[in-house]
């Protein structure tokens, strides 16, 4: 819908038009990430402000708003990077020898959400907390191709790694995905086989 | 390729993300390795599993216009910083010298005409006496909380006819062109920061609109207090109440 809006500093409208067709998609995101709510839209906060202070470089660099929801998810990735993970904002840091072997009954449910509970959706949920407790670059690599529709592409963008390391991330990241919930959801997974 | 190679490219394998020369590479390999095959398999599994419960959280009520609001706030913060106290000073005389009935401004019909949008009609929700904008402020926010379900609105509108008070720049106030059918703007019954006010232009009638610290918005006129309540028609509406709260309310001076 075009309001017509005059262009304010910083082109806000074209930042929200462009925005917006992503701004669930970067919420559930910044959701997976953070694994809180109350955290998730600090984050979402913050990587929109963040975004918007250098739309004008983005723009600069790539004219017309493509790549846009890949910037932006790398942006976010960043946020969550620099504000949660080093400040210890996380719950729950797993290393990848931490889990090795183990399944999700054994990792403690760092997750589970209210937005998410309110789901009724204790088969998602099991999924979703089983991907929260892989190694950090799994658990990343799956939330963006798996639970945000990204491309190996955008992923590797969104991440700032080659898009093999996304690849072998995913690879790997599913093959331990299915030894963790074979024991919690066999019948599910025989449905899929 | 290598078994250890397939494995490593197995994903993107599942995902049709290899190029022609990976994937003629890896389907040689698979035609002759039954473990692979059987990885390829159980990738696909587990991708499927995930994908088909895959269940999005809806975003927190308020946070979509929290974040515009903050953009507003960037974007004015340089205006808002030097021009606040001036502002501050020319708004408040103004409100002393109004004498404001919104009961006047609601009982008359307006029509907002965009240049290329049908007419929006507004009608009555509120009347009641008030003397200055703070009374304005409480009234109206009041009569939203008894009354309009917990739903983000807009509220706009009003005239203002001392407009040397509040020109741009002296206030560092943003004007904006409304072209479309609706004007949008913010409001919340969670209070929020907004733009010291934002001038429209409707019919070339200027139109201001003031904020709050309640997050309600306000303007008056020199003949009276004017409110114009519209939303975003993307807010999903709560069982018909939103749509006859904005059938819609308004005053013209």
């Amino acid at each position: 819908m075009d309001f017509g809006w005059r262009k304010t500093p910083g082109d806000r409208d074209e930042f929200e038009r462009l925005l917006s067709p992503h701004a669930s998609s970067l919420y559930n995101a910044a959701l997976r990430l953070a694994r809180d709510p109350d955290d998730a839209s600090d984050l979402f906060q913050e990587a929109v402000l963040r975004a918007f202070r250098n739309f004008g470089s983005f723009r600069e660099r790539i004219p017309g708003g493509q790549a846009f929801r890949s910037w932006m998810y790398r942006i976010l990735t960043n946020c969550y990077i620099n504000e949660y993970h080093r400040q210890g904002r996380r719950t729950k840091t797993v290393s990848m020898d931490a889990t090795e072997g183990k399944s999700v009954a054994d990792v403690p449910d760092t997750h589970r959400s209210p937005a998410l509970a309110a789901m009724d959706n204790w088969e998602f949920e099991t999924i979703v907390r089983a991907i929260q407790n892989l190694p950090e670059e799994y658990r990343k690599a799956l939330i963006f191709v798996d639970l945000q529709d990204l491309t190996y592409q955008e992923a590797a963008e969104a991440l700032s790694v080659p898009i093999g390391t996304v690849r072998s991330r995913v690879s790997r990241g599913r093959a331990e995905l299915r030894l963790r919930l074979k024991h919690l959801l066999p019948e599910l997974m025989k449905e899929e086989a | 390729m290598t078994c250890s190679a397939v494995r490593e490219i197995v994903a993107a394998y599942v995902d049709g993300d290899l190029g022609p020369t990976e994937l003629n590479q890896i389907n040689a390999h698979l035609a002759s390795c039954h473990a692979c095959l059987q990885a390829v398999d159980e990738n696909k599994e587990v991708r499927n599993l995930v994908r088909t419960r895959r269940v999005d959280a809806p975003m927190p009520d308020g946070l979509w216009m929290k974040v515009m609001a903050a953009l507003d706030r960037h974007t004015r913060v340089r205006y808002r910083l030097r021009r606040f106290a001036m502002g501050a000073a020319a708004l408040a005389t103004m409100a002393a010298l109004a004498t404001i009935t919104v009961d006047t401004v609601f009982n008359r019909p307006i029509e907002v005409v965009a240049s290329q949008a049908a007419p929006v009609t507004f009608r009555t929700v509120y009347s009641a006496p008030i003397r200055n904008t703070a009374q304005a402020y409480a009234r109206v926010l009041e009569h939203l909380q008894a009354n309009v379900p917990p739903v983000n609105l807009a509220l706009v509108g009003g005239t203002l006819r001392n407009i040397e008070l509040a020109e741009e720049p002296k206030m560092g106030i943003l004007t904006y062109q409304l072209r479309g059918s609706l004007l949008r703007y913010y409001i919340s019954k969670q209070p929020f920061h907004l733009p010291a006010a934002v001038r429209w232009e409707i019919m070339g009638k200027s139109i201001w609109v003031l904020s709050g610290a309640t997050g309600l918005l306000a303007t008056w006129s020199g003949k009276g207090l004017n409110y114009l309540v519209v939303t975003d028609h993307q807010v999903p509406e709560p069982k018909g109440l939103l749509r006859e709260f904005l059938s819609i309310t308004a005053g013209q001076d």
